[in-house]
């Protein structure tokens, strides 16, 4: 029932931008910039010094984009477009009827973790004609989240495959769309997931939940490392 | 959407274009609608994707940092051994078109503009209703 994206990419015009603002490491009070923005946010601070790069991949329609946007301290930067009619056969949206966008190139969204440690997200595509982007996305990062979505488990068999070829560090994170009849366990079989890969419930559209599952993958990335160095 | 139309009027573009390779309208999410002929179909697939997120991408720079206007005139990129180039071309849908290195890219755009207008009608990709039928 739940739509996984928001009906517009919510674009704001420059309504009579302000003088600009002073060049980077700017105090937090320069929110002249970005007047009646409900999730005015400080600049970047300029002491910041590790970027971190984090991907969000899965299936269509999993929540990728919603995933983002929810964590971002910045607008994010979203390429939907409008699902057209030449997707009628191709873009499967049984279980996911209410979805009337996706992502065509990827998400872009920014925490600032610390004074010095500054988290990038990066939400990849989920169709199939979009997997080319996949690898540039994943190159550099940090690991990978891959959401599931339980009505469409199968959509995210290739995430899986093609993050564990890689190599690259992932967790797996349910995206609860109400229909938790499932267990993490049952998900967890049903994924045929490696018992080492660490798998969380989520709500992608709430920030809070959002957050857990970034942490979940740091804590997995930084046990990794941890082991890697024994 | 008469489709042989418009896949003629693409061959015509490259005809009277010096340079041009191949021509393609997709749909913005990213799907082909027709092509000429010379494009093989997994090409055309993959152009389709690449030429919706390059738009999508050009879309986003215009809201950060055009004037307000909002919309792309043209995405363009050029590599070695060629170049790409990309209009808006009706409601939903997006002109590609690839060249040689050689072409000129003044003339390409101007006439990809021109066959846009040509075309006009019949380049609407109508939005998807809202029951998912497929």
């Amino acid at each position: 029932m739940h739509s996984t994206t928001s009906e517009s990419p919510a674009p704001e015009p420059p309504s009579g931008s302000g003088p600009p603002g002073p060049p980077s490491g700017a105090g937090p009070s320069s929110g002249a910039r970005q007047p009646a923005s409900d999730d005015a946010h400080p600049p970047l601070p300029a002491t910041a010094e590790q970027a971190l790069k984090i991907a969000v991949v899965g299936g269509f329609g999993a929540g990728k984009t919603t995933l983002v946007r929810s964590v971002s301290e910045i607008r994010p930067l979203s390429t939907e477009e409008t699902m057209t009619r030449a997707g009628d056969g191709i873009d499967d949206t049984d279980g996911v009827e209410a979805k009337h966008s996706t992502t065509v190139a990827f998400d872009f969204g920014r925490i600032t973790l610390d004074a010095t440690s500054v988290l990038y997200v990066f939400g990849a595509p989920g169709q199939e004609r979009f997997w080319f982007l996949w690898d540039r996305l994943f190159s550099g990062s940090l690991g990978a989240v891959v959401l599931v979505d339980t009505r469409r488990l199968e959509d995210s068999w290739y995430a899986i495959d093609r993050l564990e070829a890689q190599g690259t560090p992932f967790i797996v994170a349910h995206n609860d769309f109400g229909d938790t009849d499932h267990t993490l366990e049952q998900v967890r079989a049903a994924l045929d997931l490696d018992p080492g890969v660490p798998l969380v419930r989520c709500d992608a559209r709430v920030r809070a939940s959002a957050k857990q599952v970034l942490i979940a993958l740091v804590r997995h990335v930084r046990s990794l490392v941890c082991e890697g160095s024994r | 959407m008469d489709l042989d139309k418009l896949t003629w009027l693409l061959e015509g573009l490259l005809e009277r274009t010096p340079g041009t390779r191949h021509a393609l309208v997709l749909s913005r999410d990213g799907l082909k609608l027709c092509h000429s002929a010379g494009l093989r179909t997994d090409s055309a697939d993959h152009l389709a994707a690449i030429a919706a997120g390059v738009q999508s991408l050009a879309h986003s720079a215009s809201v950060e940092f055009g004037d307000g206007a909002g919309g792309v005139r043209q995405a363009m990129a050029e590599f070695y051994g060629g170049l790409l180039f990309i209009v808006e071309a009706g409601h939903g849908a997006h002109l590609a078109v690839i060249t040689s290195a050689e072409a000129e890219p003044g003339l390409v755009g101007h006439n990809m503009n021109e066959l846009v207008e040509q075309m006009g009608e019949y380049l609407s990709t109508p939005v998807r209703a809202a029951t998912g039928t497929a």
